[in-house]
């Protein structure tokens, strides 16, 4: 593993989670690019990202505790105080 | 910009006018009663609504929508006790990590209850044009913490620092042709997927609030930082480590890894 190989490992989260400063980025993307073996590991942690958000998106928020939080939203109380 | 601890002490006092629904389901528009706020709450309801305020003594409006540009939802904000919609809308992102958060669905029912009777009273302290969702998510991380240092977990697991995982490394170390696979293949071949939840949910609180926050809401890192009032590095080191035992055990799920399908050439 060279130098470009472990600095990019090294920022491999910060470059997932997109925050990197445009200069880093620039660098990460063109060792990825250069790089199969950097490419498919950022690859599968990007995908292990996404599958997080994934499968924990699919719970909403039940009916009634919508409807609740709507009828808060409705009130018109009196000034605080 | 704190608020004092007398005006925080006067506002826990006050009764709050809303009773619990999980507890007690309101028949709402039924009975004659008029709005759901005219149900006065009594016991635990009053005690938690309390603690509530009592947990939350910094103040909570001092996220800034923007960061990098994500999250950045709106910059219109409410106003006086206007557009309370604002905060409505992220009724979905609040119950799912409160799920993450309680494991339960009446505890996350009850947390995101919490959550929104808070910024309903407090809603004239959020300052339009910061991010809402981060204000929302702070008073519910806040209220969260505070109610697991009253009634730990039992079963919330130690954190064990140092160890260093991660799935791809290990196949590869195996021998597992890891190379020839895409990473959807790795997932679904391992069923992966199917134990995200549990994996998450058994997560040290530290470590799973980040991943929930930074993998699941998509907060930046420094809005993480502002939410859960860390510092950055805190973020980043509990993110990493919070991955790494996902990984962890999701891979210990997933039980001896088997021969791989060989979907050879798909990449």
């Amino acid at each position: 593993m060279g130098d470009h190989c472990e600095q990019t490992m090294r920022r491999l989260n910060t470059y997932i989670d997109r925050e990197l400063s445009e200069t880093e980025v620039r660098k990460v993307k063109a060792h990825l690019d250069d790089c199969p073996p950097c490419e498919q590991v950022f690859d599968f942690q990007a995908e292990m990202k996404r599958l997080v958000r994934k499968e924990c998106c699919t719970d909403d928020a039940p009916a009634r505790l919508r409807d609740w939080v709507r009828q808060l939203g409705a009130e018109k109380p009196k000034p605080a105080g | 910009m704190a608020e004092t601890g007398a005006q925080i002490h006067r506002e826990a006092m006050r009764r709050p006018r809303l009773r619990l629904l999980t507890r007690n389901p309101i028949q709402i528009g039924v009975g004659g009663a008029g709005g759901v706020a005219e149900v006065a709450a009594r016991g635990p309801a009053v005690r938690r609504a309390q603690a509530v305020v009592r947990a939350v003594a910094r103040p909570l409006a001092d996220v800034r929508g923007g960061g990098n540009g994500r999250n950045r939802m709106d910059q219109r904000g409410v106003g006086m006790s206007s557009d309370f919609s604002l905060f409505e809308r992220h009724i979905d992102a609040l119950y799912r990590s409160a799920l993450r958060l309680t494991r339960k669905p009446e505890d996350a029912e009850d947390l995101v209850q919490e959550t929104y009777l808070r910024a309903y009273r407090y809603r004239n302290r959020f300052k339009p044009g910061t991010n809402e969702k981060a204000w929302l998510f702070t008073i519910m991380t806040n209220v969260f913490r505070n109610r697991l240092r009253k009634r730990p977990a039992p079963e919330d697991p130690i954190d064990q620092p140092g160890t260093d995982f991660d799935i791809y490394d290990q196949m590869r170390r195996d021998g597992m042709p890891v190379h020839l696979m895409s990473p959807e293949e790795i997932i679904v071949d391992r069923g992966f997927g199917d134990e995200v939840k549990r994996a998450l949910e058994e997560l040290p609180v530290p470590m799973r609030m980040v991943v929930v926050l930074v993998d699941v809401e998509d907060f930046s890192y420094k809005e993480v930082a502002s939410i859960l009032d860390i510092k950055i590095g805190t973020v980043m080191s509990r993110l990493h480590r919070g991955r790494q035992a996902l990984q962890k055990k999701l891979w210990e799920y997933s039980g001896r890894p088997k021969a791989p399908s060989l979907a050879v050439g798909a990449r």
